[in-house]
């Protein structure tokens, strides 16, 4: 079992299995249905934005090295520190650091699935730091002693019984299971670490490379309390998260917000350019912005260079029957849904999350829903076949000279056609495992017409039955186990056609 | 164009009360600082109303002036113990570089007499806001920003703090104020 | 165009062992526009359990032997959106050089059933006649990869057929190819929704364009008794014509 999940086990199989067998998970789970027509929304009204937003991710990542080397140099320009971490380790020991620099007893988070990534909470507690999220669903889920287990929503798992008496473990007196009240609870009972911080960390929702600004959203207002208040301000950026111009917000944003929750614009967005000002009151005397690159620059050329356009909105999690029947911590991973999926291998080199991209029926509903265009279901099945040779997973580059066929190829569920979406399915040699031999044997079998005939002809005496369906079969019995399996018919379609075309069957 | 003006209020109007926002007016700007007074003695009877000097209505109007007369307690930026203070005031009182009919945006620029946290920190936050400073839509509003040195916070309030964490039902008041209030000065 | 479209039909390997009855009712539809249907004897499968499983060797190998099956043809017509999409969007990806010009020369003429109809031909009134309720299953590859849309729905309203939409009839049924098998634990609760929310409409049938999502649906029916019976769009509307 692994930490801070409430849907246990040692695959996702088996975690997906005990999240389908709890009522209280999957109560909670309704809850997101209201996502679904958020989803809707934006595929219907913004098809020219999302054209838009998907090219202006892909000219960052054309040149992300470039790009962040604009970020830096105006960030340096408005009095940030830039910091880059190769690793998470790099970027823990960047941040404790400054945190014992600072001599911080408290740290207030604003949520961060780049802080996730790191597991700095974790990291700091260590050092005796008192490390407070103060999103309230990620507050939830810390005092819970759980991982998040949506993007946008951390306790979407959770229900408001649940959630009022995680939260009575910190209260003076019992809690009412009632919204405002807790809400108002929230407000009260970490106000006082706001204001005794001397650390606020945040993630970076964008940072312009012209300008130097870093752009947080929430709802709550923690991100600018977090950003505000304490004498440092951390921002840990992943560095896909670097955007060409300040202007690109104009589309980017409202499109970040619309795919997460439905709002035209976020309740609070924070545009940050530097720290604090000569003279001015408030805002943080020092901002630190750390580049996270953890296995990121080596996707940029591949196949999977798309995942780096994500803008953490959410969407595809929300739309995806997957996620919506097992949750977040059926994934175990960081990133959870359809992007979780290719992100937690790419990011481990295949060390975690092995199993992740099978589990998908590859509907394409990720793919139609992404406001950037991603086309996340062909990253799954890319992955599939990537991930066959064991070891680390470490995907060649897409061949030059592929062109991006607009035109052909430009449906709802196709996605946005960049070129290194036209790449060959496998980036990676093939290993010689039984599963290749027997799908290389029944293609063999299968490419020839006599070969295809005598396979169906012997299936068939192998699957005769009077109902023509079988309740056990052995082989296959992760489908038996809640479905019937259909048999073969007597008579095949071609069996069927030779008799009509002899005149011995009239259709 | 003054139709064009009377459009963008109705429909900034219209987006800040979806939002949750409490919108006052259009006023006058002779009325403006009584309305001020009113909303501060109902909001923060006795306690300080803080107060961001620099805001170009608040200004304008004299809305220190006004609020010291009617016998409140201002709390400005540069104040002693401004910092300790700002957490327990009942109402914060700024204006606003521009605001966004089509989202319902409040655009606040942090610099020296305008701070961050007038508008976070205590329960209420109220906003003047110049009918002339409306523009229609948020891209509108980015290419402005993005045509002059930006200020070291540039901060959108849509309205009320609010979070979806419970069970997706919208809940407002969690850690900014739970009450926002606008007055649209002609 | 010439007066009498030739098609060439691939039926599909679940069709042609599983289901052939869906095979025949193309066929009868086809012909009902005033197509004359082909029947290519050397086809077997477009590939797609092994591009899906990540064995694109495999299904490069069966892509060749599709596209050189099908090539001479004009119009190349399938009852499977799913096995259409493969061909459109996965063909391009599989095979490199002149093979995939190829694929994507044969990937142009190769249609989904409902869209040759409804979209290619515009016919819509092939004089079936059904009094029957029914509600939709938009399959996903049919409708997200290649944009089938509304045309099994246009059908069967031309046959007379009621339509009475479902709750997310979008989403996804849980089959999913080796997902159904590798991932029963989530397919059949997948199954389970889509089959209540066609049993909400109270429909005589569920009906569908993808054999395979039809066989997972029933297979499950027949454990829960749960839902109307889900059937192909095409074996629906056959029964209609004299
Ligand atoms: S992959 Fe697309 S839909 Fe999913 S979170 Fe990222 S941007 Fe949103």
């Amino acid at each position: 079992m692994t930490h801070g999940i409430v849907t246990p086990g040692e695959s996702f199989a088996e975690r997906a299995t005990n999240a389908v067998a709890n009522p209280d998970l999957q109560r909670a789970l309704r809850n997101l249905d209201i996502r679904l027509h958020t989803a809707r929304a934006v595929a219907d009204t913004t098809p020219e934005m999302k054209d838009q937003a998907a090219e202006l991710r892909r000219e960052v990542l054309a040149d992300l090295d470039g790009w962040l080397d604009t970020l830096e140099a105006s960030l340096t320009r408005v009095g940030a520190t830039v910091h880059r971490a190769d690793t998470p380790a790099d970027a823990r020991r960047i941040v404790l650091d400054l945190a014992n620099r600072e001599g911080a007893h408290t740290i207030v988070k604003s949520k961060s699935m780049a802080t996730e990534e790191i597991d700095l909470g974790a990291a700091l507690e260590s050092v005796g730091i008192e490390v407070v999220e103060t999103d309230l669903g990620e507050y939830i889920v810390q005092v819970a002693d759980e991982r998040p287990s949506h993007m946008i929503t951390p306790a979407i798992h959770k229900t408001l019984d649940q959630i009022a008496s995680v939260l009575e473990t910190r209260a003076d007196g019992p809690l009412p299971v009632e919204r405002e009240a807790l809400a108002a609870w929230t407000h009260d009972h970490l106000r006082p670490a706001f204001l005794r911080a001397e650390i606020g960390i945040s993630g970076v929702n964008f940072a312009a490379a012209d300008t130097g600004t870093i752009t947080i959203v929430t709802n709550e207002g923690n991100g600018r309390l977090c950003t505000t208040w304490p004498r440092v301000h951390i921002a840990l950026m992943p560095i896909e998260k670097v955007i060409a111009r300040f202007g690109d917000l104009a589309t980017l944003l409202p499109l970040l917000t619309r795919s997460a929750t439905g709002q035209s614009l976020s309740n609070y967005v924070s545009m940050l350019t530097g720290p604090r000002r000569d003279d001015e009151s408030d805002g943080p005397d020092e901002l630190h912005v750390v580049f996270l690159d953890h296995n990121r620059k080596a996707l940029v050329g591949t196949a999977y260079e798309e995942i780096l356009a994500c803008i953490r909105c959410g969407a595809c999690l929300n739309v995806c029957p997957v996620y919506r029947k097992v949750s977040g911590h059926a994934y175990d991973a960081v990133y959870s849904g359809p992007m979780g999926k290719i992100l937690t291998p790419l990011l481990s080199l295949g060390e975690e999350g092995r199993d992740l991209p099978g589990a998908s029926s590859l509907c394409g509903a990720c793919t139609e829903a992404c406001p950037v265009e991603i086309p996340l279901a062909d990253l799954l099945v890319r992955l599939r076949a990537d991930l066959r040779a064991p070891g680390p997973l470490l995907p060649l580059p897409a061949p030059a000279g592929l062109t991006s066929p607009i035109g052909h190829h430009r449906l709802p569920g196709e996605g946005f056609a960049w070129p290194t979406s036209q790449a060959p399915l496998a980036s990676r040699p093939p290993p010689r495992s039984t599963r290749h031999m027997v799908f290389g044997a029944w293609s063999r079998v299968w490419s020839s017409p006599a070969g295809y005939r005598a396979s169906a002809a012997a299936a068939r005496l192998g699957g005769l039955s009077p109902s023509g369906w079988a309740r056990r079969v052995p082989l296959v019995k992760g489908w038996t186990a809640t479905r019937d399996l259909p048999l073969p018919d007597r008579r095949s379609f071609r069996a069927r056609w030779a008799a009509r075309e002899s005149g011995a069957e009239r259709w | 164009m003054v139709s064009g003006v009377a459009a963008l209020t109705d429909s900034l109007r219209a987006a800040l009360s979806a939002n949750r926002v409490v919108v006052h007016g259009p006023v006058t700007p002779a009325d403006a600082a009584q309305h001020v007074v009113g909303r501060a003695l109902l909001h923060s009877p006795g306690g300080d109303v803080a107060v961001s000097p620099a805001d170009r209505l608040v200004a304008e109007l004299g809305i220190v002036d006004h609020l010291k007369a009617a016998g409140t307690n201002v709390l400005l930026p540069g104040d002693v113990g401004w910092r300790d203070r700002l957490s327990a005031a009942g109402l914060g009182v700024t204006g606003c570089w521009l605001a966004v009919a089509e989202t319902g945006s409040l655009a606040l620029a942090a610099r020296v007499g305008s701070p961050r946290a007038v508008s976070l920190l205590p329960p209420v936050h109220l906003c003047l806001v110049a009918v002339d400073d409306i523009v229609a839509t948020f891209s509108g509003a980015i290419a402005r920003a993005a045509g002059a040195p930006l200020p070291s916070a540039l901060t959108w309030v849509g309205g009320p703090s609010r979070t979806g964490d419970l069970e997706m039902i919208q809940t407002f008041g969690v850690h900014g104020p739970s009450t926002v209030e606008v007055v649209l000065v002609a | 165009m010439p007066d009498v479209q030739r098609v060439a039909l691939f039926v599909t390997c679940v069709v042609d062992i599983v289901s052939p009855e869906v095979g025949v009712a193309s066929v009868r539809l086809l012909e009902a526009a005033g197509c004359e249907v082909l029947f290519p004897e050397a086809q077997t499968c477009c590939g797609q359990p092994a591009a899906n499983s990540g064995e694109p060797e495999a299904a490069a190998r069966l892509a060749r032997h599709f596209i050189d099956v099908f090539e001479p043809y004009d119009a190349i017509v399938s009852p499977s959106g799913s096995c259409a999409a493969m061909i459109h969007h996965w063909y391009d990806r599989l095979l490199t050089g002149r093979e995939r010009d190829r694929a994507r020369a044969v990937a142009s003429k190769t249609f989904e059933l409902s869209q040759y109809l409804v979209v290619e031909l515009g016919k819509t009134e092939l004089g079936a006649r059904l009094d029957a309720t029914v509600t939709v299953h938009d399959a996903c590859h049919g409708l997200r990869n290649i944009g089938v849309g509304g045309s099994a729905r246009v059908l069967l309203e031309a046959a007379g057929a009621t339509i009475i939409e479902m709750e997310e009839s979008e989403t996804c049924c849980g089959f999913g190819g080796t997902f159904s098998i590798e991932h029963g634990e989530v397919a059949g609760p997948l199954a389970d929704d889509k089959l209540a929310h066609a049993a909400a409409t109270e429909a005589q049938y569920l009906a569908s364009g993808d054999s395979a999502c039809l066989l997972h649906l029933e297979g499950r029916r027949r454990r829960t008794g749960t839902g109307p019976e889900p059937i192909h769009f095409a074996e629906l509307i056959a029964r209609g014509l004299a």
